[in-house]
């Protein structure tokens, strides 16, 4: 199963994990299995609308899945998936 | 809460003068306690975020934003997240300057952040034809991501010096 790698901030919403195996072929898959058991996790990942928040990535291996197919990119069962914050902000 | 040294802050409000009339930014490397003490969704409320040293990066945002943005790209991150695991450390929150603003968080600052991090916002603006660094403050984002609120900010002693890796050679002749 591919391994998704959880940023600190948002640990504390998986119990404290920093890697979590999920199932799924594509990252939509895979996300939507990991918020199914942790669904704080998706509040803080997702909008209300259920897309992704502008500054969070996905990373499948080295590549973010925006210069990808986006959530349909396929994992392998053998990837490391990461969710990776843009940190942004200003006046 | 937030402990850091007087000597990491020092180095935050050096970086938003260098960098005005440019907004600054960078990463609080340390470690995380998060306490003993929950809210009823078993989230952490007592959290404490100890701030070891600071990880300048440059700011991304588009060259005429510079003044009232700032951008750490997810490539930015990852380096910077690599660069703290290196020294046993983890990223507990971000910095950044406001020029010519206060160091209130702003409606974008709310949106772009996440929980669990703080956020230390520094004023910084032009006095006797210098840039000052002014109030300095740390920002907390609430877990249903409604309120930024600020959280205190503890002195702390800063670092020992690291041991010496290279040792004074014998005197020649024992």
């Amino acid at each position: 199963m591919p391994n998704l790698l959880i940023p600190i901030a948002l640990r504390p919403y998986a119990d404290r994990q920093a890697e979590i195996e999920v199932d799924g072929a594509n990252v939509r898959a895979a996300l939507e299995a990991l918020t199914t058991t942790y669904p704080q996790l998706g509040a803080q990942i997702f909008d209300e609308t259920g897309e992704l928040r502008g500054f969070i990535n996905v990373f499948v291996g080295s590549d973010n899945i925006k210069t990808a197919d986006g959530l349909d990119t396929a994992v392998k069962p053998d990837d490391e998936v990461a969710i990776v914050p843009a940190i942004a902000g200003g006046m | 809460m937030l402990q850091i040294s007087a000597s990491a802050l020092s180095d935050i409000r050096v970086r938003a003068e260098a960098s005005y009339p440019y907004e600054c930014c960078g990463a609080l490397l340390g470690a995380i306690d998060e306490g003993s003490v929950t809210d009823e969704a078993g989230q952490p409320i007592n959290a404490v975020r100890r701030v070891v040293e600071t990880l300048p990066i440059v700011n991304e945002a588009e060259v005429a934003r510079l003044i009232d943005r700032f951008v750490i790209e997810p490539e930015q991150y990852l380096a910077a997240d690599r660069a703290a695991r290196a020294k046993h450390l983890d990223i507990v929150g971000f910095y950044h300057s406001h020029p010519n603003d206060t160091s209130r968080p702003s409606e974008f600052d709310r949106e772009h952040a996440l929980p669990n991090w703080s956020y230390i916002i520094v004023a910084v603006a032009k006095e006797d034809g210098a840039p000052r660094s002014g109030t300095l403050q740390s920002w907390e984002l609430s877990h249903d991501r409604e309120v930024f609120a600020e959280e205190p900010i503890e002195a702390i002693e800063s670092p020992e010096s690291p041991e010496p890796i290279i040792e004074a050679p014998s005197p020649k002749g024992n």
